[in-house]
């Protein structure tokens, strides 16, 4: 009786074991075998140019006592690469985007730093619920706001080291700007789907593991009308797309 | 003096495109505008504290202002400012030059703003949070450019009229004029038609001259000889004399600024007070304003707050004893929300006091301030409409003390839209 008992019990711990395992390798395997790839380049045919200053507040500045004529920074400006983004939506509804475990996680928190009187990076994509970190790097006051319908705040002055946190819980445009320095501007898009990356220096772009399906692929950067196009991604394959922008 | 000034000015522009070599010659043109429209509530009792007058319609202006950087050290400078639409005034032009790599030795000729005070960097409507600008920059007081009081009495009489200023004549009563034409009256009187009384600190102060400044990290410098005075910048030196100013700005931590401001000039326009200050053998020149200024601002999170205080003299040809007064400001604006802020302004101005020895307001008070204390807050709510306008409310409280008809009633509601580009 005892002896059928440690059996018993030895053999239902070694089914669950046995059981679990094979399930997470065909759920590995389910996804794996369900998934492409997608690849592409941006071919950005002209100078993406942006000029948020306002002509006044940039002149009133630069011969204040207070704020303006000492300016160790300006010179220190990168010339930043423009960074297309790239997203998938459903065609049919954001909701019916199956999201595979690549793409689960994506990270709580990002941060965008204040630097050398720049934004940096100047476009931000995100994922709804994801927190920004405003941190100033400089050594002057920055005063970071946004009036976007999406999400409209005011983060008041802080100074070097320090960082104020905005949480963007709907999807959208959100143009940010700093009261003090009128040239200073960012755009943070903030995106209901999980599958968007940006291009790098060279114009190109990958996303990996995306579950098969039709999807519309958009390209957007700022202020440019956003060009989109339906794809579709087979399982096993990679779809290479490229784009002329703008 | 006002000749050498214009040629030492002139020099420079022609030493600059004598020298060789200005580096690469790149050139970025600024160029921005500021509208405003207020419309300020009809007063009971127009006073000086309403020097827009009793008109309640909407006052407009375009102040449009351009920058040029021809290159890295030379640039160029313009503002001009329209006021209801009719007369275009050019408040400010001229050249700034960075001799070498440091910021440290600067050069500015031309009408420029002058250095002094923290206020007037934000006197615009776009930067200014409230309505109204601080009384030490607004408020008419009982003493004019073109005329000059014969003694304590006929300044006292007049006191907060500085809107319509109209010294009475109670013939001259000063013993050093009286001495030196052998007792006969000469003086032709005063003006016969009443005009304004000067502001403590223009709040239109461009001068015409030079300046050198200088920027650090932590500390800036300024010097300046130009024309005019604080409370006379009138053009073409009506004053025959020099405006020496300067201001020196201390920048500790981020966000603190520490200020301090000297001015020395004379204030008296002098083709119309000549033949009166000739009888003392004196000239427009010779009758200074002197001011001295200390400022703070301080800013952290949403709070931004301002101070200044101002002692000032004036001297006055006729009188036993110079015209002193102080005044101070404190200002704040506390931003509630993206688009919303409030702003509040505390200021008053005390007048030095004066021998009262016709007791002109029979109060048998022999010592008088030489014009009504007075002290003004004004509160203002701020709506961000988008990133280029503003809507403004206000309200100003005045108060006029000592008067002997009994404070005026010359609180103003004043509402304001600005866009700025």
């Amino acid at each position: 009786m005892k002896f059928y008992l440690i059996r018993s019990r030895a053999a239902r711990w070694f089914g669950v074991v046995v059981a679990t395992g094979l399930f997470s390798y065909c759920t590995v395997f389910a996804q794996v075998g369900e998934t492409g790839d997608l690849s592409g380049r941006v071919n950005i045919t002209q100078p993406i140019r942006e000029n948020s200053q306002i002509g006044s507040q940039e002149i009133i500045r630069l011969y204040s006592f207070s704020y303006g004529g000492y300016d160790a920074t300006s010179s220190n400006r990168v010339a930043e690469t423009p960074r297309v983004v790239i997203y998938l939506e459903s065609p049919k509804n954001a909701h019916g985007l199956k999201i595979s475990k690549k793409w689960k996680n994506a990270p709580k928190f990002v941060t965008i730093d204040q630097k050398n009187e720049q934004f940096i990076p100047h476009i931000l994509p995100i994922r709804v619920g994801t927190v920004v970190r405003f941190l100033n790097s400089d050594s002057v006051y920055h005063n970071v706001f946004s009036l976007s319908p999406v999400k409209s705040f005011d983060l008041g002055k802080y100074p070097r080291g320090q960082y104020r946190s905005v949480k963007f819980d709907k999807p959208g445009v959100v143009n940010v700007y700093c009261d003090i320095h009128t040239h200073m501007s960012a755009y943070i898009l903030v995106l209901d789907t999980p599958y968007f990356t940006q291009i790098d220096s060279t114009g190109h772009f990958k996303m990996e593991q995306i579950p098969a399906g039709e999807y519309r692929l958009v390209a957007w950067y700022g202020r440019w009308p956003k060009k989109s196009q339906p794809i579709k991604i087979i399982a096993g394959k990679e779809l290479k797309v490229n784009i002329t922008f703008p | 003096m006002s000749k050498t000034i214009w040629t030492l000015g002139l020099a420079l522009i022609a030493m600059l495109a004598a020298v060789p070599g200005h580096g690469q010659w790149t050139s970025q043109f600024q160029f921005g505008g500021i509208y405003n429209s207020i419309y300020l509530s009809p007063q009971d009792t127009p006073t000086p504290f309403t020097p827009e007058g009793n008109d309640p319609s909407f006052i407009s202006t375009l102040t449009l202002l351009m920058n040029v950087s021809l290159d890295d050290q030379l640039s160029a400078f313009a503002t001009v400012e329209t006021l209801r639409g009719l007369s275009i005034s050019i408040y400010a032009m001229g050249i700034n030059w960075q001799p070498g790599p440091s910021p440290l030795l600067q050069l500015r000729a031309g009408k420029f703003m002058a250095p002094f005070g923290n206020f007037l960097e934000r006197r615009y409507a776009s930067t200014n949070p409230l309505i109204g600008l601080p009384i030490l920059y607004d408020y008419l007081h009982d003493l004019s450019a073109f005329d000059v009081p014969e003694n304590n009495a006929e300044l006292l009489l007049i006191r907060g009229k500085g809107l319509s200023l109209q010294y009475p004549d109670l013939g001259h009563s000063s013993a050093q004029t009286a001495q030196a034409t052998g007792g006969e009256r000469i003086l032709s009187g005063h003006l016969p038609k009443p005009g304004r009384g000067m502001r403590i600190l223009s709040r239109e102060l461009y001068l015409t001259g030079l300046e050198l400044f200088g920027w650090a990290k932590h500390w800036r410098y300024a010097v300046a000889v130009t024309n005019g005075a604080l409370s006379n910048p009138a053009d073409r030196n009506p004053n025959g004399g020099v405006n020496l100013m300067g201001r020196f700005v201390l920048l500790p931590t981020t966000g603190l600024v520490l200020g301090v401001s000297v001015a020395r000039g004379a204030y008296l326009n002098k083709s119309a007070v000549a033949e009166k200050l000739a009888a003392i053998g004196k000239k427009a020149r010779d009758v200074k304003q002197i001011s001295a200024g200390a400022d703070v601002m301080f800013s952290y999170r949403h709070l931004d707050a301002w101070a200044e205080y101002l002692w000032n003299r004036y001297q006055s040809p006729f009188l036993p004893q110079n015209l002193d007064l102080q005044g101070w400001s404190i200002e704040a604006k506390y931003k509630f929300s993206a688009r919303v802020y409030g702003a509040a302004r505390f200021n008053a101005l005390r007048f030095g006091r004066i021998a009262d020895t016709l007791d002109v307001d029979g109060d048998g008070q022999l010592m008088e301030p030489w014009d009504f204390n007075v002290s003004q807050l004004e509160v203002a709510l701020g709506l961000r409409l988008n990133r280029n306008s503003y809507l403004k409310l206000s309200h100003q409280f005045n108060r006029s003390f000592n008067v002997p008809q009994g404070d005026p009633a010359d609180d103003i509601n004043a509402f304001q839209i600005v866009v700025f580009f």
